[in-house]
């Protein structure tokens, strides 16, 4: 792996966000097999990052997300987060799912305070939070609607909502837009990085489109066979419109992103380890 | 008299089948409920049901016939007058003298009132203890699976042959009558719940945790209500089955209520009692049926 050219100079004071070393896990499959899903990895990330994560599919995004959030524990190696091993999931670590993760018995307000709720914030500041997030990703004439009365963008947006109401400093999205049409993911990467930049948190977002990860990343991570192949920052201005995202900068860092693309596909079958 | 009956106990028929308003109401189930479809069907089972009328004839004994048709029901209608508390007695149903449609009804309402106590408390209790035992013991994925199997064997027991059982151990008073009919409902309703339990995405837990939320507070506040909408064929078996199961406790042991009548009427072989109060006993199904079905959807009326 390069080094890393976004460090920035106050890291040396502040820990990194997300910090793995060597970090490896190991799936057995029905055949018998082993499957290194992630292999031998390591990687910092540094506070107020904006990390997007390409990659062929099945090459381990989702089961290194998880390994940061906490849902599954490696088999090799640590990760740490702000500078704490991980021993689980926390609230220092949201976590947008692909699939709606509301609580459907839960009106969307109830849904948004949820977190703050278990966390033992007063009521009135609790309210007023929900309230400023809901203004945020206009939803505050649905506030007391049920989950199911919302259509899928707004599902997502009442999700993100939730989880950044929680104010965690390291946001985990696992391809949070899958399946929605051009002009809704554009609604909500405005809704994203304008929460991002206000609350300047630490995103690393899994997402298998070029353009959005150009759209909404500062640096930008392709994963294939278990490990960060390419990893390159995004210092293009923003708002970032048709214009830049179409600009000769932006199609340089596209070429080299596809060009390792390509490259991780032709080595496909080095993961798996016969059974024995 | 007689036309009397017959348009007081018509006037109870069509107030019965809730079925297409319910559809009316609740287009998200059961939409093929067509008022026209549950009109032919309805005549279809009157056409049958009075064919089988003839076709099976006349006892030998009473003279009645032995399947009694739809008019003999109707017919019959007053002679539940008899069973009324204090009435002389039930022999002389057969006689069909010195009855009345509205002394009917008030014995109807009496037994009624009495049957539905019972199934209520009976219920309540059946489910209550049931839901609790299932958090309880669900609490931990282990002990739940551990329960999983003795659960669903509950579902193999012959819950209508226990109500002797019931009544040998507590006795003929009410306190084994609805002993029985909560041990009947929990043994329908533990397996339910503990595998509507075991059945929570975990998914919910993960985000749940993600949040910040510790194991209780993610099992009360995450955990139990996403079981709730399993609890459904549950509550409605419950409510199915109740009605069985209290004529069955009542027939054997209890001087008052709708199985008290039906063993009355056996006793003295009233087969146009019996039928009157099958007749009855389907339509009280069906009601309580529906009413549970909707009173369940709009406790979990935010579910998709
Ligand atoms: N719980 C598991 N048990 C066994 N194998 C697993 C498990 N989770 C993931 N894997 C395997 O690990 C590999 C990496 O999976 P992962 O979900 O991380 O891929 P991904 O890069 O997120 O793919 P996609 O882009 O399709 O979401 C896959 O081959 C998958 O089959
Ligand atoms: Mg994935």
């Amino acid at each position: 792996m390069k080094d890393l050219p976004h460090a920035r100079e106050s890291a040396a004071s502040t820990p990194p966000a997300i910090a793995l070393r060597d970090v490896s896990k190991v799936f057995e499959l029905e055949t018998g097999e082993t499957l290194t899903a992630v292999s031998d990895l390591s990687l910092t990330i540094e506070p107020g990052e904006f990390v997007c994560v390409l990659g062929p599919s099945g090459h381990g995004k989702s089961t290194l997300l998880n390994l940061v959030a906490g849902f599954l524990e490696p088999d090799a190696g640590s990760v740490e987060a702000h500078g704490d091993p991980v021993k689980g999931p926390g609230p220092d670590r949201g976590v947008i799912f692909q699939r709606d993760t509301l609580f459907l018995w839960k009106r969307v307000r109830d849904n948004i305070e949820y977190g703050m709720k278990v966390r033992g914030v007063p009521k009135a500041e609790r309210t007023a939070k929900a309230d400023e997030l809901m203004e945020a990703v206009g939803l505050t004439k649905f506030a007391s609607s049920w989950p199911r009365q919302l259509s899928g963008g707004m599902r997502r947006r009442a999700a993100i909502a939730a989880v950044f109401a929680n104010e965690p400093p390291v946001l985990l999205m696992d391809e949070p837009f899958v399946g929605l049409d051009y002009a809704r993911r554009a609604v909500l990467h405005d809704v994203v990085t304008s929460l991002w930049s206000r609350e300047n948190n630490t995103i690393f977002f899994v997402t298998h489109d070029i353009d959005e990860a150009l759209a909404l990343a500062t640096r930008v991570l392709v994963v294939a066979n278990g490990s960060v192949v390419y990893d390159v920052s995004v210092d293009l201005p923003r708002p970032r419109g048709t214009d830049t995202l179409n600009g000769p900068e932006a199609l340089e860092i596209r070429k080299s992103i596809l060009r390792h693309l390509d490259e991780a596909m032709a080595v496909e079958e080095e993961r798996f380890t016969p059974a024995g | 008299m007689s036309s009397q009956a017959m348009t007081n106990t018509r006037s109870m028929a069509t107030s019965a089948p809730a079925r297409p308003r319910a559809a009316k109401r609740k287009p998200r189930r059961k939409t093929k409920d067509r008022p026209l479809m549950v009109a032919l069907s309805v005549l279809a089972t009157l056409l049958i049901w009075n064919a089988a009328s003839l076709l099976a004839g006349v006892s030998p004994i009473t003279g009645d016939r032995l399947v009694p048709g739809t008019l003999d029901v109707i017919r019959s209608f007053p002679n539940l007058a008899y069973y009324a508390p204090g009435s002389p007695d039930a022999l002389l149903a057969s006689s069909g003298a010195g009855t009345s449609v509205g002394a009917a009804l008030k014995s109807l309402l009496y037994h009624t009132g009495v049957s539905a106590l019972r199934l209520a408390i009976g219920l309540v209790a059946g489910i209550a203890i049931a839901c609790l035992a299932a958090v309880l013991i669900s609490w931990n994925r282990t002990i739940r699976r551990a329960f999983m199997l003795p659960a669903q064997a509950f579902r193999m027991l012959p819950l209508l042959a226990l109500a002797p059982l019931f009544g040998i151990w507590f006795g003929s008073g009410q306190t084994g009558t609805y002993a029985y009919l909560a041990f009947a409902t929990f043994a329908v309703m533990f397996p339910v719940a503990v595998s509507a339990i075991d059945h929570v995405p975990g998914y919910y837990t993960n985000y749940a945790r993600s949040l910040g939320a510790g194991s209780a507070r993610i099992y009360l506040s995450v955990v139990v209500p996403a079981a709730l909408p399993g609890l459904r064929p549950g509550v409605l078996l419950s409510v199915a089955f109740g009605w069985s199961m209290v004529l069955a406790v009542e027939y054997i042991s209890q001087g008052n209520g709708l199985g008290f009548i039906v063993s009355r009427a056996q006793e003295f072989s009233q087969i146009n009692t019996l039928a009157v109060m099958g007749c009855i006993l389907v339509i009280y199904g069906r009601f309580s049926y529906v009413a549970a079905a909707r009173g369940f959807d709009r406790l979990v009326r935010w579910q998709e």
